[in-house]
């Protein structure tokens, strides 16, 4: 088992190095740079810069250098948790995605397992009583789910909160909380306030879950070594979990490390809709300056976070699974 | 037949169907059964014919929803008390039929390779049985399945019992299965088909295995197989099953000696055997057999009968169960006096 860790760990560097320079390829694909938007966004708004100062401001930003010293310049940081520095903010990556990171990773995590949570009674209900009412109930929700994109949910968030309910539905704080000090009412402020992104986020891969719960559940329950268990003596209750919900789930978790791409992508959309504080709107706003360090790195660090979480899902299923265990 | 003599598990005229949306598949269509304590019965029949249905039907382990015990009985005689009781008639999920299971009645199946669940140990599924009819510690239990192991050939029982099943070879596991089967001494093994997914040296010895053990272990055993090879082998009595009916029932000795059904004449013939260097092709049995869903009135085996007579076979009931010789049972007109039509008369 340690080894198999060990060597899972030691397989994600060569993958981390190839996603780093993919990354940084991709950010320097549109034309331009990061000068020539501000000198776009400055003709816009009726200036004017002349050749020496955009050569000057190039040459202080190193964009003048070769693409391959740039990428070095880059990475040669990261050990050191140097990001580089960001042209836009003219601040280092770092000091502005650290909180917004942690936003993401919580808001996703927590959607991770609302789906989880939601997802498999849900499953084991609509297995056990294929085609009744309940079930296709739950089908239909689900679908209605899977198919409502989660911008568009959370839009309608917006309006029914706003328009219907009347209470503040963006950011994380109501306006006359946000400068509070710390309470209670103040932790319930944010609780209320992060709970509709989370379901929003949740809702596509909950869909998704309970049909893979379901339809797994439903295939191991004809499975030999159930009517073995039953064929014991075993009362159904035990016959059910002991056998059949506890091998449903293997697939879950491998599918779990599939769900966290969609999450972070996901906390992007939604965190921009309801102006929750992931890196989603900075992100957004640094593709379209091309402000290229802060990009990649954003781009990066969200690789990195589905590595690791494919990473856990893996270990999570070696353990609980002994005919990956003993590979 | 001797009416007194007991018997441990009879079964009169059961009717399982399954409920498809095709339509009804009468899966078992009045099989009558009869096993005597610590003898071995041989059902034999080709795919489909209801073997392994009769034999779910009587530990009622079939779904619930899509198939239903339409008619019959199927009473059995308990260990101690010696009374009988109608399996059909008890709730399939009910403490009764729980506490008949693997204490009394145990089965085998022919999947030796998905027959046990991939994510417990081998110790952890046999303890669990007899931790669930016997009224003992877990360690006793513990000693006891590491002991039901070395009973059934498994040498390294020890090491064994923590093993999960994916680390053990087929005829390993099909061992594990019977070890645990028999872990709470039943008095009815049932095993269907419990060699067919081994090459074929395991089977012998699995036969070999199985022989043994209903001696020590005094029980009857229902032999549920496509292959007169193992039949032979291994039962006392056989009951030859054609599209959900016995079309032919007896001894081991008067049905291989003296063969009545044009079926079971059929199955003998296309036995391959072994060292016959003879250039003669076997005799396969011409056709199939019929589609599920469809009902076929009379002898259902007609359609590919080599001795087929019209207007006799066709008839609305078919023939019924006819006593040929002591105790051995034919269902076909050729053999029924009653009616007074003998194949040969016409």
């Amino acid at each position: 088992m340690i080894t198999y860790i060990v060597k899972r760990i030691l397989g994600m560097i060569p993958t981390l190095i190839i996603i780093s320079i993919i990354t940084f390829i991709i950010i320097q694909l549109p034309p331009g740079d990061f000068v020539t938007t501000a000198q776009a966004e400055i003709a816009a708004s009726g200036g004017g810069m002349d050749a020496s100062a955009v050569e000057a401001m190039r040459i202080r930003y190193g964009l003048d250098q070769p693409m391959l010293l740039q990428y070095w310049r880059w990475v040669s940081g990261f050990p050191r948790g140097d990001f580089g520095y960001s042209l836009e903010w003219s601040a280092p990556v770092w000091d502005i995605i650290a909180g917004r990171l942690g936003w993401t990773l919580l808001l996703s995590g927590l959607a991770l397992v609302f789906m989880w949570l939601v997802s498999i009674p849900i499953g084991i209900y609509s297995a056990r009583h294929q085609y009744s009412l309940g079930d296709n109930v739950f089908s239909f929700l689900g679908f209605l789910g899977l198919s409502v994109p989660d911008f568009m949910l959370s839009l309608m968030w917006l309006v029914f909160a706003t328009m219907m309910l009347g209470i503040s539905a963006s950011g994380l704080y109501s306006p006359q909380m946000v400068d509070a000090p710390w309470s209670f009412a103040k932790f319930l402020n944010l609780l209320n306030h992060l709970w509709p992104p989370v379901v929003i986020m949740g809702v596509v891969g909950t869909a998704e879950l309970i049909r893979i719960m379901r339809g797994n559940l439903l295939d191991i329950l004809n499975q030999q070594y159930v009517t073995t268990a039953r064929s014991k003596g075993l009362v159904e209750k035990v016959v059910v979990q002991k056998y059949a919900v506890r091998m449903a789930i293997n697939p879950m978790i491998s599918v779990l490390g599939m769900q966290i791409p969609k999450m972070i992508s996901s906390s992007i959309i939604v965190g921009f809709v309801l102006s929750i504080p992931t890196v989603g709107p900075i992100f957004l706003r640094a593709l379209i300056t091309q402000d290229m360090y802060l990009a990649g790195t954003i781009l990066l660090l969200m690789t990195v976070m589905l590595l690791i979480g494919n990473f856990l899902a893996d270990i999570a299923l070696a353990w609980v699974d002994p005919r990956i265990r003993f590979e | 037949m001797n009416e007194n003599e007991k018997y441990l598990l009879k079964i009169n005229n059961l009717k399982t169907y399954f409920y498809t949306l095709d339509g009804i598949v009468r899966a078992v269509d009045g099989v009558s059964l009869t096993l005597k304590p610590g003898k071995t019965m041989g059902l034999v029949g080709e795919s489909g014919c209801g073997k392994s249905v009769t034999a779910h039907s009587i530990l009622r382990l079939l779904p619930l929803k899509t198939s239903q015990i339409k008619e019959g009985e199927i009473l059995f005689r308990r260990r101690n008390d010696k009374e009988v009781i109608d399996l059909v008639k008890i709730n399939p999920q009910g403490k009764l039929i729980r506490s008949i299971r693997g204490k009394e009645i145990a089965i085998i199946f022919q999947e030796p390779m998905t027959s046990l669940s991939p994510v417990y140990t081998v110790g952890n599924q046999i303890i669990e049985a007899i931790l669930l009819h016997r009224q003992i510690e877990p360690q006793e239990a513990r000693e006891h399945a590491i002991q039901m192991l070395k009973s059934v050939g498994l040498g390294m029982a020890e090491s064994m019992i923590d093993e999960y099943p994916h680390r053990l070879s087929g005829g390993q596991r099909q061992r594990v299965m019977i070890a645990m089967a028999l872990s709470c001494n039943p008095s009815l093994l049932i095993a269907d088909e419990p060699t067919t997914a081994l090459d074929v040296t395991i089977q012998a010895q699995i036969i070999e295995l199985l022989k043994s053990l209903q001696k020590q272990f005094q029980m009857a055993v229902l032999m549920i197989t496509h292959n007169l090879g193992v039949i032979a082998e291994i039962a006392d009595e056989i009951a030859v099953m054609y599209l959900g009916r016995i079309v032919e029932s007896g001894s081991l000795k008067q049905v291989f000696e003296n063969p009545l059904h044009p079926y079971t004449i059929g199955l003998l013939k296309s036995v391959p055997i072994i060292g016959n260097q003879t250039k003669k092709r076997l005799a396969p049995i011409p056709g199939s057999v019929p589609d599920p869903l469809s009902v076929i009135e009379g002898c259902a085996f007609r359609l590919r009968c080599p001795v087929y007579k019209q207007k006799e076979c066709a008839g609305q009931e078919g023939a019924a169960m006819v006593e040929v010789e002591p105790e051995h049972y034919v269902r076909c007109l050729l053999y029924d006096r009653d009616e007074g039509v003998r194949g040969n008369e016409n």
